[in-house]
């Protein structure tokens, strides 16, 4: 499509809107499928809500009808009533041509307004009978299913009916969601565990750490001139590790120390975390004055 | 409704006749019942049964949002003469290329004419379409019975 006037049909102007010729009010009440139709409409403001306010203005909460101003009513009021009752012997020349022009203008409106409620009136009718004939091509194409398809697939329409799955009921809902926080905390627990068992072990391994200047002194004494034969075994021994190709020995003390660590609840012979934790809530003092008691009571 | 879901059901039916399989299962859902309710309305298919993943349901079973993702509907498979029953079967409408009809389309194909890109339809042949108004799958010539428009979903043969 062009850009100009193309888009009106090649057309150089367009033209005005036509102005109804009843403008403000209707000019017959609504008919029932109107009234029907409308109904279904909700407009307004709902209740609850505050009507606004403006200086010259008065809001309705539902929209205000409009009053029915009839065509005989109009011609009434704004042709009959609007004649001018002037002694035509007293005017002049002018004047008169005035007044027949006015009067050629009343008869001209008169007539639009009954040729107006002439074409309303035919538009009605022909609105209707679309209508029916609508409504008799709608009802002559009701379906019947067979008595067959009726007979023998009641089952299968009737999933098709409601909905194809139960939503959950409210306690259910709970109930999952209960058990999703649950298995969140136990996830979370377990790596909070880990992490004090890792710090546990940090802590334990600080107390060989060397931090001063003197323990330093002490510990290269130790080595080199006190314990010299340990170092020197030492020596030998990561040496024949790096030659030989075999490390099956290599791990058996560690792994040996692995699984006393996790029979007894140690790290690395070190207290545990539960032997911790025990300590530190006085269940673990608890335990032995107990176990005192029943010896001592044998 | 997804296009791709009934896609996937069409394939793999065909892909079952083809190895001469008796009984499949589909994914449950509201269009798979409904597509297999129309092929069995057809006579294209033996049966239609719930079930889960492990076989059909020996009890009713509620469907639950926990249950769903076992939930399957299954269906038997015909044969004739060692021939499966439904030679080809393949979607109409793709989803990128939606084929809608008017009513008097319906009309047109029903009554063994082309219609656009559509090969008119042969003896023994079905075309299932959902309609506009009420979202149901039915066949081609009940539509054109009832005077609805839709979009074509799947021929069968």
């Amino acid at each position: 499509m062009g850009k100009g006037v193309l888009k009106y049909g090649g057309k150089s102007g367009i033209l005005p809107k036509v102005r109804p010729v009843f403008k403000r009010f209707p000019i017959a009440p609504k008919n029932p499928d109107q009234i029907a139709k409308e109904s279904k409409v909700s407009q307004g403001y709902a209740e609850g809500v505050p009507l606004p306010i403006k200086k010259g203005f008065t809001f309705h909460r539902e929209p205000v009808e409009k009053k029915v101003v009839t065509v005989e009513e109009r011609i009434k009021r704004n042709i009959e009533d609007r004649r001018p009752n002037v002694d035509e012997s007293s005017l002049s020349q002018e004047q008169l041509w005035q007044l027949k022009r006015d009067e050629i203008r009343r008869d001209y409106l008169k007539q639009a307004y009954l040729t107006e409620a002439e074409r309303l009136k035919k538009l009605e009718e022909y609105k209707a009978k679309a209508a029916e004939r609508e409504q008799a091509f709608a009802d002559s194409h009701v379906y019947e299913e067979s008595a067959a398809s009726k007979l023998t697939l009641p089952t299968i329409d009737s999933y098709l009916q409601g909905p194809i799955m139960r939503q959950r009921t409210e306690e259910e809902q709970l109930l999952v969601e209960e058990q999703r926080t649950l298995n969140r905390k136990t996830t979370e627990l377990q790596i909070k565990e880990e992490k004090a068992n890792k710090l546990l072990d940090l802590y334990h391994a600080a107390s060989n750490f060397i931090t001063t200047e003197e323990e330093l002194e002490a510990a290269i004494n130790e080595a080199f001139e006190v314990n010299f034969s340990k170092f020197d075994g030492s020596q030998s021994i990561v040496e024949s590790r790096l030659v030989s190709s075999g490390t099956g020995y290599a791990n058996i003390d560690f792994n040996e120390r692995i699984i006393a660590d996790e029979v007894l609840g140690e790290i690395s012979g070190k207290p545990g975390l539960q032997v911790i934790k025990d300590t530190l809530s006085g269940e673990g003092e608890k335990l032995k004055r107990e176990a005192q008691v029943a010896v001592n009571q044998e | 409704m997804s296009l791709v879901h009934l896609a996937n059901f069409c394939a793999h039916l065909k892909n079952c006749t083809n190895v001469n399989i008796a009984t499949t299962s589909v994914p449950f859902s509201r269009l798979h019942l409904q597509a297999a309710l129309g092929l069995y309305k057809e006579g294209f298919i033996s049966l239609i049964q719930k079930g889960s993943t492990t076989g059909p349901d020996l009890k009713p079973v509620e469907v639950t949002p926990d249950n769903i993702s076992t939930r399957r509907l299954w269906l038997g498979l015909k044969y004739r003469s060692n021939q499966p029953v439904i030679r080809d079967i393949s979607l109409v409408s793709k989803p990128g290329r939606k084929v809608n009809l008017t009513t008097q389309e319906v009309k047109a194909l029903a009554s063994g004419l082309p219609v656009r890109f559509l090969k008119p339809l042969q003896p023994a042949e079905s075309l299932f379409i959902r309609t506009t108004r009420d979202k149901e799958v039915i066949e081609i010539q009940e539509a054109a019975k009832k005077g609805v428009s839709g979009l074509a979903l799947y021929r069968v043969k």
